[in-house]
């Protein structure tokens, strides 16, 4: 899943994971596979596969032609291309699925399942090994496509059809499975004009039923008060023996909700009182897009907008989540903003008590997870769109310039190599087995200490799938 | 084998631009994109070292209308577009024409105190197929040459005016007539001339993807390529005495003849969504530098023409300069230029031989670069205006001062040492040069 446990938080024992690396030469490359032309979504290792989602620029089926959302899985020892499943363009276009960004939710994988949402907003179960194992998972059984490298579907729920939702540009929840409950975000927003929210009373959060994909609850938090849409992730703890589902909000509140309900426990607004939220980008109110990452009864969270709005003032929270309705400004334990945290769509990684939180303007912080005090900073030189990942005593973090940073965790900064992908890392990294797994835009790396990979030269797209927009 | 820029509208530019001088400063206009020679470089002399705090004196200030087309001069007259937004313009457009049309507007201005001398308004709504999510144009900028001005609007719509009177001397609809390619942010290329023509990208209908008309009756003189065309402008270059429109489409680059001939040469430079929009930059050494945002990068390319043929050999391809819509300069043996896709931006410096990554500074958002008297004047698209110099290891900032508050993505126009800005509400002329 994002952030590989129920809390989000973007950390991982791994060891023996490798500490530089050249993709020119292929040192230190267990191998790499080419995705589609972009791609936002995990990677996700489980059960010796590999999981991502992307756009159909790969044309792994030369049958299956035009612009389409993917997820595709590979074999994790080889990098071998396995399956995919794709979801046609919603006939609405860019307003409800944006051209060629594919699917950008990272897929929740547990057992042989995988759940996910697709670019057509709807949340899709999966079965893990596709039509590789020649069996069609039920209740689904009418997939268009069914030879072995496609998809096994297991159930899929419409969320513009049966909740109402009105998706702004593209639904990327990544969903959380917990007891047997799937939580998500659906993607609702504004329409074209950026202005009217078509569906105020649709759910901006949902729980489903994960055998079946039936609504168990929605809640129609924060209903007509939605920025420009609702993009964040779930995230789930147990907080002095009370259940929380932690769902950031479209209007830059943070909301805790019962899981077995969705009651709210409490709220968080994230935007100082004097923020104003202005049309196309300018402005100082947020919303949030990062997921919330739960440490020691604390939720930690920044705010941030659609990166094509730009730069801009944001704010990075520590919230005491053992508290009750509102609890703006009293439950903040410490906060950092204004021209010290700029907008963020990243999430932050906390290991040893120290919080490693990236924003959009290429900024890399080291704070104290429990105060708030400021360790470090590293300029990345680059807009960050993905997570510090922090395994095996390092933080690796991937920028738009096509470099992997790696430092080592601690309270002075000692940057150990920056390596380039050759093309732009909007993913975060993850590690399973001692490989690190880095997505790049078009491309799926796995580095091993060691090994001696293939030379990955610049891939030139030949955009044969959606030549352009 | 030092490569030259075709240098008829230099000539032309420079001449006709003398009258709009303040004093001391050298004549250069700027009849066109990117200035006399479409690459952000113009001859002034005599900017002062440093700014008061308060900024470059200001000459005259005046609402504008909506756009980001850049300003033309020529023989002391300033020529842009805008559609008229709500306030005072629309309101007074609203009163001839229907509230609910779509004008845009040519309009020519008296440099000296920025009164409007003509308009020309025409008619010209959205376009199935276009979002204009980010402002709705005008993008193209004006050409300026002989008597008459050469003006694209967003939706295709091309005119031939009087460059006296704004009267149609001839006019044609690259979309609805011609079968143009619809961009999804509108149209925006600008026109280019070349001997008895002016020089367009078109696409859409086969074989269409150049189209050259006849400067004086508007007659389509020759048309030919089948690429597809992107938001970028072309770009005139001699290389080894041939003269080469260098097209910088949606999926890479190519050289044609500018005289209706074949394709010489061509090149890969995907982006995402088809995005090539930054004007290509021509130097010495027969380098042609390319960049682009959408997971574009930089490229270097050499080009080398021999017995009728030309070779176009890549040098190097970095990731880590992407220039998005704003202008790239070459001084010496460097490319500067304003990198990054949507968030933060980095004036960046790339050794033009060998792509490495000479420095990078923050301090200014996506910037558009013009470069004069050994400076850089900087527009970042926050309205923030700096004069620069660079050196080895950095940008050395001399000045910084906001002089727009809308989002201003249009390339400042020099001349001499005035300076032309716009926002989307507000044009401007500042003095630039020393106190007298």
């Amino acid at each position: 899943m994002f952030g590989n446990t129920f809390d989000r938080n973007m950390v991982s024992a791994e060891t023996g994971l490798p500490a530089a690396w050249d993709v020119k030469t292929g040192k230190n490359v267990k191998w790499w596979a080419d995705v589609g032309s972009q791609a936002y979504a995990g990677p996700v290792v489980l059960g010796g596969r590999v999981f991502v989602g992307t756009n159909n620029d790969g044309l792994k089926n030369p049958k299956l032609t035009k612009d389409r959302g993917v997820v595709m899985a590979f074999k994790a020892d080889t990098g071998d291309f396995l399956w995919q499943m794709t979801h046609e363009k919603l006939p609405a276009g860019r307003v409800n699925d944006w051209p060629q960004q594919g699917v950008c939710s990272t897929p929740y994988a547990e057992g042989n399942r995988l759940y996910y949402t697709s670019n057509r907003a709807t949340i899709v179960s999966l079965d893990a090994e596709g039509f590789r194992d020649k069996e069609n998972d039920p209740p689904k059984a009418d997939e268009k496509e069914q030879t072995e490298i496609d998809g096994d579907v297991v159930w899929e729920l419409d969320m513009m059809r049966d909740l109402d939702v009105f998706p702004h540009n593209l639904a990327v929840s990544s969903p959380l499975v917990v007891d047997g409950l799937l939580y998500a975000t659906t993607g609702n927003g504004v329409d074209e004009g950026h202005v009217n929210i078509p569906s105020p009373d649709a759910p901006s959060f949902i729980a489903l039923d994960a055998a079946t994909g039936k609504l168990v609850w929605e809640s129609q938090l924060p209903a007509g008060k939605i920025f420009h849409g609702t993009w964040s992730n779930p995230s789930y703890a147990v907080i002095k023996g009370r259940p929380q589902v932690i769902f950031p909000g479209g209007d830059g509140w943070v909301y805790s909700l019962e899981p077995k309900t969705g009651k709210l426990i409490w709220r968080f607004n994230a935007n100082p009182p004097d923020a104003k939220y202005v049309l196309g980008g300018r402005g100082t109110a947020n919303e949030i897009i990062a997921t919330a990452v739960v440490w020691e009864d604390k939720v930690y969270v920044g705010v941030g907008q659609d990166p094509e709005h730009g730069e801009g003032v944001g704010n990075l929270w520590a919230i005491d989540a053992t508290r009750d309705g509102d609890v703006t400004g009293t439950a903040a334990v410490w906060h950092r903003g204004g021209n010290d945290f700029h907008r963020t769509i990243s999430t932050v990684a906390i290991h040893d008590g120290i919080l490693y939180a990236a924003d959009l303007s290429g900024f890399l912080y080291a704070l104290d997870a429990r105060t708030g005090q400021h360790f470090w900073t590293h300029d990345m030189l680059a807009a960050v769109w993905g997570s510090p990942f922090v395994a095996d005593g390092r933080i690796y973090l991937g920028d738009e310039d096509g470099d992997v940073e790696v430092l080592k965790v601690g309270k002075t900064k000692q940057v150990l190599g920056s390596y380039n992908m050759g093309v732009s890392v909007y993913g975060t990294a993850v590690a399973k087995d001692g490989v690190l797994y880095v997505l790049a835009r078009n491309r799926l790396f796995a580095l091993q200490e060691g090994a001696a990979g293939k030379p990955a030269t610049h891939r030139r797209m030949e955009q044969a799938a959606h030549p352009e927009s | 084998m030092k490569p030259t820029l075709l240098p008829t509208l230099a000539l032309l530019a420079t001449g006709a631009a003398a009258a709009a001088q303040s004093p001391g400063a050298t004549a250069a206009g700027w009849p066109q994109w990117g200035g006399p020679n479409r690459d952000f470089k113009v001859p002034s002399q005599g900017l002062a070292a440093s700014w008061p705090s308060g900024g470059p004196r200001e000459l005259w200030s005046r609402p504008l209308g909506d756009g980001y087309s850049a300003i033309a001069e020529s023989g002391g007259t300033l020529f842009t577009m805008y559609r008229p937004a709500k306030g005072l313009i629309r309101t007074m457009v609203d009163r001839i024409w229907a509230p609910d049309s779509s004008p845009e507007v040519v309009i020519a201005l008296d440099a000296a105190s920025g009164r409007t001398l003509w308009e020309h308004a025409y008619d010209a709504p959205e376009v199935s197929g276009m979002n204009m999510e980010y402002g709705p144009g005008p993008h193209a900028t004006p050409l300026v040459l002989d008597g008459l001005v050469y003006a694209v609007g967003v939706t295709g719509k091309l005119h031939a005016l009087d460059q006296n009177t704004g009267r149609v001397v001839w006019a044609h609809d690259l979309y609805r007539e011609l079968g143009g390619k619809v961009l999804m942010r509108g149209y925006s290329c600008s026109p280019i001339a070349y001997g008895d023509t002016i020089i367009l990208t078109v696409g859409g209908r086969p074989g269409q993807a150049v189209m050259a008309f006849d400067r004086r009756t508007g007659r389509v003189a020759w048309k030919g390529h089948d690429f597809s065309p992107g938001p970028a402008s072309p770009l005139l270059i001699d290389v080894d005495g041939q003269d080469q429109l260098v097209v910088f489409h949606s999926n890479g680059i190519v050289g044609v003849d500018p005289k209706g001939g074949p394709l010489y040469w061509s090149h890969d430079h995907p982006t995402q969504y088809g995005l090539n929009i930054s004007t290509p930059v021509w130097g010495e050494g027969n380098l042609l530098f390319l960049s682009s945002a959408y997971t574009g990068g930089s490229r270097m390319m050499r080009l080398a023409h021999a017995d009728g043929r030309t070779t176009a050999s890549e040098q190097w391809f970095t990731t880590r300069m992407r220039v998005h819509m704003g202008t790239a300069i070459r001084i010496g043996d460097r490319v500067y230029g304003s990198s990054g896709d949507f968030g933060p931006a980095f004036v960046t410096a790339l050794d033009v031989r060998t792509g490495d990554m000479a420095w990078q500074e923050r301090g200014f958002a996506r910037a558009n670069l013009v470069h004069a008297d050994g400076k850089l004047i900087l527009l970042d698209e926050d309205g923030t205006l700096a004069l620069a110099s660079v050196s080895p290891t950095g940008l050395q900032v001399h000045a910084k001062a906001e002089v727009l508050t809308n989002r201003a993505w249009t390339v400042p126009t020099l001349v001499g040492t005035r300076l032309y800005v716009r926002d989307r509400a507000t044009v401007k002329a500042l003095e630039l040069g020393r106190a007298s």
